[in-house]
This record gives C-alpha cells, sequence and structure tokens, in this order.
C-alpha cells in the first residue's frame, strides 16, 4: 500500500484546520472499511489521512425531541444496537444491520458509508426515507445538505475538499410512522443488488399521509423515488396503486450493471421491492388497526 | 515517510514499536510482533483470515490503521489459550473437524468468540451471521457452526 | 470390513492444535533471515510478441537486488504434460497477465516501484477469447509450434494435439454404431450446455521461499505436488534431482490449484541471480489473473432411448477452454472429457469427442471433480429430460440403465467395486422420494454419476520405528486440509498396534519423504494409504521376527505372533510376550533399527485406444460413485432459489476416519453450491472482470444450505481396509441435481451457469412464469 502520514485531530477545530491546510491532498478517514480498501487498490492516493476517531463529539447518538443526530464516526454495530433507534427509525436499525459482515459494521460507520457514496450502499436509502440532512463542517463554517442533494455520481459525494461531514440529522417521525428496509443481495455479506428504505406515515382509512421512498441500486447514486411517492402521498393504498408505484420506481431509474446484477433485472427489483415493502408495512398497519 | 512510535496492547502485554503511520495492523502484528496465527487472504476486506478482536468486537485487522488500534485491547489467536490449556472453541474446532487446512480457523474461531461473548445463547441463524465475515473454502462451513453452537449449549466460557 | 481401534473411527486431526492455536507455519508464513521480497511482472496483452524487455532502470534502484526474465533461465518449454509455457515469457505472451519478468528487492514497496521501471515492447496480435471462436479455420494461432511440442515423461499422459490449430488435445471415442443406436431409439434429444470457469479460492495464497546455491536449490513451498516442482527445478536449473529440495510447509488449501509450479522456478532464479533467499507471495488479485482456476466447457449431447426407458445411444461433443496452456486440461480433456463422460451408464453406442481449445486467457489447472461437474450439469440435466419424454421417473430411468459390477465401461473397462444404484437408492430413501407432496414454487431431483482416480500413479511410504515404539512416518504426499497425516497415521498406528498419538508425520519434503506423485485426483487414502499400509507391514514383519528371536527357548515363528495394543505376543497366549518398546530398542541395539518400506501403484493406464478411445486396462485407479439429491425453492418474482436441502451417498469404499470423510464432503458440496448459485470468473477482452472477493462470490456461512451426508462402504479391493477416495466427489453433482430440481420445480430448463437470480428471472419469464404482479 502507498505510504501516507495519519493525523488524528481531538477536537473539531484541528480537524477543520488541518483540512484546510491539506485538504486537496488528504482524505478523511471515518472507519476506513471502505477507504483502506480504496487506497491498497491504488483507486485513491491520498498524501494524509485525518482520522475522526479521536474527536469524541462525533462518536455520540443525540436523541433531541424531534431529531436524533448521529454523529459522523457512529458505528453500523452503534446505530443496530441503540434501542430508541430501533423503536423510532427501524429502517436505520434494519439497514445498519444488513451492511457487510459483523466485522465491517463493528469499525464502518454511518458517515463513511455515507461519503463512500455508492450506488448501492445500505446507510443511504434507509436514510433517504427518513429524510435526513447532513451537517458539512469547515473552517469556514457549517452547511446543512438534504442527503438527496449529497451524491454527484458513483461514488462522488459534494463536499469541498476542505470539509467533513460531522453530523447527520434525522427528524424522528410522527408517532402514527413506520418504517422498513428491504435488501435484496446475493450473498448476506453483499453490497445490495437493489435495497429500499421506505418511511410511512398512515392516517385512519388507511390513507397515506407522507411517504419517502429510498433506493440503491436503481441509479448511478441513491435516490429518492418522487415520482411513486407522488402517486401515493394523500391515496388510500390499494393493490393497484401499490403495483402501479411499484411501475413508476421501474420506468424511473437507471441502474448500472454489475457483479451483482445486470441493469435490467435491477430495474425489475426495485420496483418489486418497492411493492414488497408497501405492503408490508400497510400489512402492520391493518394490522395494528384490527386490534 | 518516517516512523512514528506505536504502543500496542495485544494479548495483554505491551509492545512499543516504530511503524510507518500507513500500516495496517495485520501488517504490524505479523511483521513486527512475529505473531503469525493472524492471516491475510485477499485485499479487499471479505475473507475474514485476518480477524482480530479489538475491545472484543470482531474486526478485520487488514482494514485498520496499526495507529488506530492503540488504546484498544488487541486479542489475536495467540492470545487465547490459557496457560497451555485450548479455549473451548479452539477443543471444539479440533474434536468436529472444524479446521481442515486451518488457514481460516484463527479468523473463524475469534469471530465466534466475539459472538459468544456478548451474546451467550445465539441461534443457528445468529452464529451463520457472525461468521459470514469468514470465508471458508474447506469445510462448508456446517462443523464450524455446529462447534460454535455446541460451546454455547455447554455455557463453556472461561 | 469391521473397524479397527483406529481406522474406521472418527478422530480429530493429527495436526489440529498447530491450526488452531495459529502456532502452523504456512507458506505465507516462513521466512529466512536476509530474505528478499519478490513481484511479478505480468503482461497487459492478451496476444503479442514480445519484443524488446529493457530492465535497467529497474535494476538501479536502490533495494532492488535482482531482475529476471526469460533470458535468466534456460530456452526450454515447460508443463505438467505438454511441454507449451516458458516459466517467464519468451518471444510471445498469451494472456493478460502472463508472467514477463520478476523482481527481488528489499521490500514489496521497492519491487512495486521497479516493476513500473521495467519497459516491455509489444507488438500485439489478434487475440482469441471464446473457444468455439478458436476452434475455427481462420482464427489466429495461439501456439504455432504445437507439432512439436513435447510431452512430460513425469506422468504417463496420453496428449492428441491438432497440429496447426488452437487443438491441444482431441481424445475421441467410438463404441459400438452410433447411427444404428440413434436408429433404435424412440426418443432421441439433442441439447448444449454451458458451464462457466470458477476459481479454487484456496484461503492461502500461493507462497515460495527459495534459496539458491550453486549446489543446492532449497524451495518451501505450499504446492501439493513437491516431487513435480523438484522435476521441473532440476530439469531448469541443471542440477541432479538429489540436489533440489522442496519442502512443503503447511498449505491452506489446494483443491488441485497448488500443483502447476509457476512460481517455484521464478523465485529460484531470482535467488540465484541475488544470491539471496526471495520470498514470493501472490496477492488475492494475482491469484485470479495468474491462476485460472477450472475450465468452463461447452457441452453438446445427444442421447437415445428405447420407449421402456433403455439408453441406446450417447453422442458428445466437449469443447474445453484451455485457456494459453495445456496443464493438466489434457487430463480434464481426457477423463471427463471421453473416459467419464457418458456417465455410469450402460450405453452400446457411443460417440465421444472432446477438445482443449487454446484461447488467450489465463489457462485453468485441476480444480476439484477435475471436469465431471461440467460434463454432468450436461449429461444428467438431460437425463431428467429424456426421463421427462418416455414417461418415466428420473430415478428410475437411471436405475434402469445404471453400469454394475462387473460392466465395462466406456472404454472397456471392467469395473469392480460398482454401488450406482446402492448410492441412487439411499438418497431416494433418504428424500422418501416419490412419496412426499410438493408444494408450490418446489422441486427435487436425484443424479448420479462417477468419479475417476488418476491412474498408475505411484507413492511410497517409509516408518521408523523408534526406540521407545513410536512411530515416524516419512510420507511424499501434501497435508492440504484433507486430512492426509491424520488418514495415514491412522494406519499406521492401527497395523503397528500404537495409538495415534505415537505416530509422528514428516510429509512432503522430496529430500526426506520417499517418491509420492503428491495430492490429486482424490489417491492419498488409497495410494499413499496402501503404502503405508505395506511399510507398516514391513516394519511389522522385522519386530515380529525379532520378537521371535527374543522369545527364545519359547518355540514361535513371526506367523504366530500378533502386535497390538503396544505388545507383540503369541495370538494364542496373548498373557505372554514383550511390550513393543522392547523389541524396538533390541532392533537398534542389534544393528538393525527397524525400518518399513512400502510402494503402491495404481492400477490403469490413461493410453486409450487414438481412434476408439478402447483400452485392456483399467482408465482409473479407482471409481468413486455419488448420488446427490437436491430440494429447491424458488422465488418467482426474484428468481431467487433457496436450497432447502442437499442430500447424498458417497461411496469412499472405507472410510478410515468418518469425521474426515464428512468434512470433505461438506467443503466439496458448498463449492458445488458456490458453482450453481454464484461463482463465474468473468472477462471482458481477456481481462478479467473481477479478480476479487467482492465480486468473485464464494458462498459464506450465511448461505450454507442443510446438508445430509451418506458414506457408503462399498470395499475395492486394491484399496487399503478397501478405501478408494472421496475429496472430489461431492461437488460433481451439485449444479445438475439444482438445476433438475428447479425445472421440477417450474418446468423450466436452464443450460447455463450460475443459476443467478437474473438468469432464473429470466427463464421464468421466457416461460411466462415470472411473476409480474
Amino acid at each position: 500500500m502507498a505510504r501516507f502520514d495519519y493525523f488524528e485531530p481531538d477536537h473539531l477545530d484541528e480537524l477543520f484546520d488541518l483540512l484546510a491546510r491539506y485538504g486537496e491532498d488528504a482524505r478523511v478517514i471515518a472507519g476506513g472499511q471502505s477507504l483502506l480498501i480504496l487506497i491498497r487498490q491504488g483507486l485513491v492516493r491520498p498524501g494524509l489521512l485525518i482520522s475522526l476517531d479521536k474527536i469524541s463529539s462525533l462518536r455520540q447518538i443525540s436523541y433531541k425531541d424531534n431529531e436524533i443526530i448521529l454523529g459522523a464516526m457512529v458505528t453500523q454495530s452503534d446505530v443496530s444496537a441503540a434501542d430508541r433507534i430501533r423503536e423510532h427509525l427501524a429502517v436505520l436499525s434494519q439497514a445498519a444491520s444488513k451492511v457487510g459482515s459483523v466485522h465491517v459494521q463493528n469499525l464502518g460507520t454511518v458517515g463513511g458509508n455515507l461519503c463512500h457514496a455508492e450506488p448501492n450502499g445500505d446507510s443511504a436509502p434507509a436514510l433517504l426515507s427518513a429524510g435526513a440532512s447532513i451537517r458539512a463542517s469547515s473552517s469556514r463554517g457549517e452547511r446543512a445538505i438534504p442527503l438527496e442533494d449529497f451524491f454527484r455520481g458513483p461514488f462522488e459525494n459534494v463536499l469541498e475538499p476542505d470539509e467533513a461531514v460531522t453530523y447527520i440529522h434525522v427528524p424522528v417521525p410522527g408517532s402514527g410512522a413506520s418504517s422498513v428496509y428491504l435488501k435484496h443481495a446475493l450473498r448476506a455479506v453483499d453490497r445490495a443488488t437493489v435495497s429500499v428504505g421506505l418511511m410511512m406515515q398512515m392516517e385512519r382509512g388507511g390513507r397515506c399521509q407522507e411517504i419517502r421512498i429510498g433506493l440503491s441500486g436503481a441509479a448511478p447514486t441513491p435516490i429518492r423515488a418522487k415520482k411513486a411517492e407522488a402517486l401515493l402521498k394523500g391515496e388510500k393504498i390499494t393493490e393497484p396503486l401499490i403495483e402501479a408505484a411499484g411501475m413508476e420506481v421501474s420506468r424511473n431509474c437507471d441502474p448500472l450493471s454489475d457483479a451483482h446484477g445486470p441493469a435490467e433485472y435491477k430495474r425489475k427489483m426495485v420496483g418489486l421491492f418497492t411493492q414488497r415493502a408497501i405492503r408490508q408495512l400497510v400489512g402492520a398497519y391493518s394490522a395494528k388497526q384490527e386490534v | 515517510m518516517i516512523k512514528k512510535e506505536l504502543q500496542l496492547r495485544v494479548n495483554g502485554g505491551l509492545f512499543k514499536l516504530e511503524v510507518f503511520p500507513s500500516t495496517v495492523l495485520l501488517d504490524v502484528l505479523r511483521d513486527e510482533l512475529g505473531l503469525t496465527g493472524t492471516k491475510r487472504g485477499c485485499e479487499t476486506g471479505y475473507c475474514g483470515c485476518c480477524t482480530v478482536l479489538l475491545g472484543g468486537k470482531a474486526i478485520h485487522s487488514c482494514s485498520i490503521l496499526a495507529f488506530r488500534a492503540k488504546d484498544h485491547e488487541i486479542l489475536t489467536i495467540e492470545g487465547l489459550e490459557k496457560d497451555g490449556k485450548l479455549h473451548p472453541l479452539q477443543k471444539a474446532f479440533m474434536d468436529r473437524g472444524a479446521s481442515q487446512c486451518g488457514y481460516c480457523s484463527p479468523g473463524m474461531i475469534l469471530s465466534g468468540k466475539a459472538l459468544l461473548d456478548s451474546n451467550p445463547n445465539p441461534s443457528e441463524a445468529e452464529v451463520r451471521r457472525a461468521l459470514s465475515g469468514n470465508l471458508c473454502r474447506c469445510t462448508g462451513y456446517l462443523p464450524i457452526i455446529e462447534a460454535v453452537l455446541s460451546v454455547a449449549q455447554e455455557g463453556g466460557r472461561p | 470390513m469391521s473397524n479397527g481401534a483406529i481406522v474406521g473411527q472418527s478422530l480429530p486431526l493429527v495436526d489440529g492444535v498447530e491450526k488452531v492455536t495459529g502456532r502452523g507455519v504456512y507458506g505465507v508464513d516462513v521466512r529466512a533471515a536476509g530474505m528478499l521480497f519478490a513481484r511479478i511482472l505480468r503482461s497487459p496483452c492478451a496476444h503479442a510478441r514480445i519484443l524488446h524487455i529493457d530492465a535497467s532502470a529497474a535494476e538501479k534502484i536502490p533495494g532492488v537486488h535482482a531482475v529476471v526474465t526469460c533470458n535468466d533461465l534456460p530456452d526450454r518449454r515447460v508443463g505438467l504434460a505438454l511441454k507449451d509455457e516458458y516459466v517467464l515469457a519468451r518471444d510471445k505472451v498469451r494472456y493478460i497477465g502472463e508472467a514477463v519478468a520478476a523482481v527481488a528487492a528489499v521490500d514489496l514497496d521497492t519491487a512495486d516501484e521497479a516493476l513500473k521501471a521495467i519497459r516491455v515492447e509489444y507488438e500485439e496480435l489478434t487475440p482469441v477469447f471464446d473457444a468455439r471462436e478458436a476452434l475455427r479455420e481462420d482464427a489466429p494461432r495461439i501456439h504455432e509450434e504445437l507439432a512439436h511440442y513435447q510431452q512430460s515423461s513425469y506422468i504417463t499422459r496420453f496428449i492428441q494435439p491438432i497440429p496447426d490449430s488452437n487443438v491441444a488435445s482431441h481424445i475421441k471415442l467410438r463404441k459400438g454404431d452410433i447411427a444404428a443406436g440413434f436408429r433404435l431409439a424412440d426418443v432421441v434429444l439433442e441439447d448444449t450446455f454451458y458451464c462457466p470457469r470458477i476459481h479454487h479460492c484456496y484461503m492461502e495464497p500461493h507462497a515460495v521461499l527459495a534459496q539458491y546455491t550453486p549446489d543446492k536449490i532449497t524451495v518451501w513451498s505450499n504446492g501439493q505436488r513437491p516431487f513435480d516442482i523438484r522435476t521441473y527445478m532440476a530439469d531448469l536449473f541443471g542440477l541432479p534431482m538429489s540436489k533440489v529440495r522442496v519442502i512443503n510447509t503447511m498449505i491452506g488449501g489446494g483443491f488441485g490449484g497448488k500443483i502447476t509450479a509457476k512460481l517455484e522456478p521464478i523465485a529460484v532464479a531470482l535467488s540465484r541471480k541475488s544470491q539471496r533467499p526471495v520470498k514470493l507471495v501472490l496477492t488475492r488479485q494475482e491469484e485470479f489473473q495468474g491462476f485460472g482456476g477450472a475450465h468452463s466447457a461447452w457441452v453438446k449431447i445427444k442421447s437415445g432411448a428405447t420407449s421402456d426407458g433403455k439408453l441406446t445411444a450417447r453422442e458428445m461433443e466437449v469443447t474445453w477452454d484451455a485457456g494459453a496452456y495445456a496443464d493438466l486440461g489434457v487430463s480434464v480433456a481426457l477423463l471427463a472429457g471421453v473416459v467419464g463422460a457418458s456417465g455410469p451408464y450402460r450405453i452400446p453406442n457411443l460417440k465421444l469427442d472432446s477438445y482443449l481449445v487454446y484461447t488467450n486467457k489465463v489457462n485453468p489447472t485441476a480444480l476439484r471433480g477435475m471436469g465431471m461437474q461440467q460434463v454432468a450439469w450436461a449429461v444428467e440435466s438431460q437425463t431428467d429430460l429424456l426421463a421427462e419424454k418416455l414417461g418415466m421417473d428420473p430415478v428410475e430411468f437411471r436405475m434402469r440403465n445404471a453400469l454394475e459390477e462387473g460392466d465395462r465401461s466406456a472404454t472397456g473397462e471392467i469395473l469392480e467395486s460398482v454401488s450406482v444404484r446402492e448410492c441412487l437408492k439411499k438418497v431416494a430413501d433418504a428424500m422418501q422420494w416419490g412419496k412426499r407432496p410438493k408444494a408450490a414454487n418446489q422441486g427435487r431431483a436425484i443424479c448420479v454419476w462417477h468419479k475417476f482416480s488418476a491412474a498408475a500413479t505411484t507413492s511410497s511410504a517409509a516408518i521408523k520405528i523408534n526406540a521407545d515404539g513410536s512411530v515416524t512416518l516419512l510420507t511424499g504426499s501434501s497435508e492440504i486440509g484433507q486430512g492426509s497425516k491424520t488418514v495415514l497415521s491412522q494406519i499406521a498406528a492401527e497395523e503397528l498396534g500404537v495409538s495415534l498419538e505415537e505416530v509422528s508425520v514428516i510429509s512432503g519434503d522430496t529430500d526426506a519423504t520417499p517418491f509420492d506423485h503428491g495430492s490429486f485426483s482424490s489417491r492419498v487414502t488409497h495410494h499413499t494409504g496402501n503404502a503405508v499400509r505395506f511399510a507398516a507391514l514391513d516394519a511389522k514383519s522385522q519386530l515380529l521376527n525379532l520378537a521371535a528371536e527374543m522369545m527364545q527357548p519359547m518355540e514361535v515363528t513371526a506367523e504366530a505372533l500378533e502386535l497390538k495394543g503396544h505388545r507383540v505376543f503369541v495370538r494364542a497366549l496373548p498373557e505372554t510376550g514383550l511390550p513393543l518398546a522392547e523389541v524396538a530398542l533390541a532392533a537398534q541395539l542389534r544393528g538393525k533399527p527397524v525400518l518399513g518400506k512400502g510402494s503402491f501403484r495404481g492400477q490403469g493406464s490413461h493410453r486409450l485406444d487414438p481412434e476408439t478411445g478402447q483400452s485392456s486396462e483399467p482408465a482409473a485407479s479407482e471409481w468413486i460413485y455419488i448420488a446427490q439429491g437436491a430440494e429447491i425453492e424458488v422465488d418467482p418474482e426474484t428468481g431467487v432459489i433457496r436450497v432447502l436441502k442437499l442430500v447424498g451417498a458417497y461411496d469412499c469404499g472405507k472410510a478410515i476416519n468418518p469425521l474426515a470423510v464428512r468434512g470433505q464432503i461438506l467443503g466439496g458440496v458448498m463449492m458445488g453450491v458456490g458453482l450453481s448459485l454464484y461463482e463465474e470468473m468473468t472477462y471482458e477482452d481477456g481481462q478479467i472482470v473481477n479478480p476479487t472477493f467482492m465480486d468473485y462470490l464464494i458462498p459464506t456461512a450465511a448461505e450454507a444450505p442443510p446438508i445430509e451426508v451418506i458414506v457408503v462402504e462399498n470395499p475395492h479391493p486394491l484399496g487399503p481396509y478397501g478405501a478408494k477416495g472421496v475429496g472430489e466427489a461431492s461437488i460433481v453433482l451439485i449444479p445438475c441435481a439444482i438445476g433438475n430440481a428447479f425445472y421440477n420445480a417450474t418446468g423450466v430448463r436452464i443450460r447455463e451457469l450460475p443459476l443467478s437470480p437474473d438468469r432464473v428471472l429470466e427463464g421464468l419469464g421466457a416461460k411466462g412464469q415470472a411473476s409480474s404482479r
């Protein structure tokens, strides 16, 4: 592996200062589960790595009244172990437990997973469905980036060279909301062939009040399925509507072919798993209503 | 690039080393500390032959910088025996044919230990998932799963 | 045959402690003082002339001690069978990834830097990547000198190249009258099937540590045929074999992929030039680029059967993609492509053609199953189609045509220890075949096959009885994780009346251990097991003769004595006798320390009549029979096949160690699951697209289905305790069993592997069965 230097700032100002000075030649390292492999394969050649590991505030999960804030160093294992996240944001909890292997989850961070910006990662669709936003910070200040605006292309995000993701802000869903993450992959440890993060707020009568659909494997970046959402929002969810939503998702996606599946297969699957996710939440909602 | 001083806590001992900052933990364990029980099998973080425990958690030592690992307790396969007595997982692997060529065994055993330490009574599905970051080409996995479950059932952990 | 105290017992492997503690020293772990680190420069071109290599800039880099090219090795072709390759490419490169030069430096970073500084000028030639295209008259010739290539004499070969073509070997078999056979048939089916290339994926990469001095070469290698490696290098470096020592380290898996000695000569050449020990370890990516896995194959098959379910004729054409070099493809093309190709069936009329075809990709080699899974994929798939056409139960159809004891094989061999029907019945019973209802989207199938073990290979062994009665066993075979050290120790311990703990094994050292052809072709238990047994009997005879002398004035002959439980005693008077240790010490004191030797040569020959494929000798040393059942469930919306259960019966003759036998079978089954559902080496313009474990998908613990193993013990008259082999058997039938079960579930026949979800969904869609809710 090509050599690089390694800095471990222990507070944010030091991090921003290093980034301001070395941004172009540096990479921020969180869990390293994606980055170190890229470096070993020679795809990325930073002169130095700046670690987030020693900045304790970035390791916290903060629970506020209206949002949950994940520090950039919060690991997938931290998320899947967090009872309160499982309770309010099942989609995020489930996605975290499906990332790669347990080994990868123990070191890999949600922030790092998002920054890696792969077309078929797990954290992104889950957080897209939760309406999350990124706090990008630098010595110049901070900005909030809605997650759906965070991805520029495959493995490319919109961060400036002197910026780092410090926190991920996730709105606490309303009390009637439910969510689910469905992942279709070849093996348990694989990236998603396709995956769907779905959050829905249902109301009496089976009407869909709010809906967000996050997709992986459907496009060069993770995306929101806004047209399908528009079909469902405000409507009573029926089986024909679910099928229509699935078809809308399939129609509007632009998947990449890779080792996990050809584009046409992904196109079909993304529609199918959107339908399955919606059916699952609607079914659970109906079951609750009957109680 | 120059080497920098690094202290690592491995298998209960404290080691002072001089290492390039870009060195991954796996290379330090094998090349600097001579702990060759931890293996390399790939470059992309999938095979799990390099598994060690960091603060009790199973990780791939090829995918963590050695400097990042300081201040944590590192356990390699060499640290599992106590006073010449094998850990129940090591014994179970031998007794149940869970080790054929043995190359994946250190990683598998440590992943099994990490699971049982945090979840003493795992389901078979949980065992399979905990081991899915460790590839094996010899055993077909079933004897390994059986070995881990047998230790769980016997409640045998030191 | 009943079990002895040790033979037949499920015992933990004798080298288990080294494995579970991490103390074992594998190829990747060995080191020598002052050793240099090597890297290989690999061709970026699939087919090109080498015009010029300039290593001068690389040699000048500080820390670089040697750069070698073909000019540092004799201008002599090498090859396991057909001598068609160079250690380092000379004149031409024939695949992307071919070794062109190598560097030894103080560390790997410096070696990598040196690689970048080596200038190679290529003149690109038109490549051909598809084996069928390579057969065309106008295809570029990959080996212009094919007609002049020599064959290695190390193991007897049967290679039939077609001059001025890309066919490294064409083997054929003609039996009966094929046209008449098809005329007799009421049902004739024709199909073409394809099986892709898969990789061995042993967890430990290739690793070599070489030390050259002018009068001795020493190599530590994790190769599985050390005596082969020695032959190669003695020839290349001009030393007698006695001055070339190859020592096995512990080996982290082989599966046939660690036979070809591509790396050892490179490391030795670097050591010679640098005058330092040199360590060469491949990266995982290099494993995929520099070693080609198993042969992909197109199998055309036409079979005919009468309405009462009797096969009358089978015609097959198998096209094997040999990659750039023939390597062990010659044995694949012969043994799987012809000798065993038509299956364990009585078929009076056969026309078989097997083509080993060069292409511009890295060459495959032996891989567990040795071509049988590729052929069985086609044959057993068609068998179910025939049964269906005839309106017969597929198990019944197989039973009706199964080979039986004393039948002649396709090449004319009179078969012994045949258990086709027994294996089939055992699996059918275990699955309650025909008796259980089937849920929607579920399917079941049972297939049957046979696996050869290579003919005419030799093993020898030596046994020392130490002065305290403990036993040291010397064997040239390699422990590759299959448990050979344990099984051989069990045999020695059984015959010598000692406990397993008292036996130690030295294996795979060409100086210290007697000759053995090595660990491949499921041969060690049968061949080396016999050699060890004979060596033990020889040592036993020495002990008993001496004991008879020592027991005087009691009048006993050696024949009346028994050796058991660490004692020598008169069989009829067990309370008499001497401790074994006493006899062993006495032997030493009297100037005749006990040293037993034994050897065994497997029967048969691979030489067939070039026109008819017939032979007066067996074409295999023994045959192993297999039946495999699969139960699957398919999700018609996603195309995902979930394997509910695999149950197989495997005839190993005699399970010397049932725990080890089960382990080998399970491993082979999972390799079969990988081939069936997940694995394929994919190429674009000769470049492998998925050379990592991220994109080449082998099953993990999460993907292992329930597997039931039925061990069948149908003794072979020539095996130790009747033992045959079992290491490869269980991979062979997994793809066709799963494929047939899928057909049973859906009526959709897919003729290519893997049965990936997208391929399955496409197949279902074509039949109008994919669910589109």
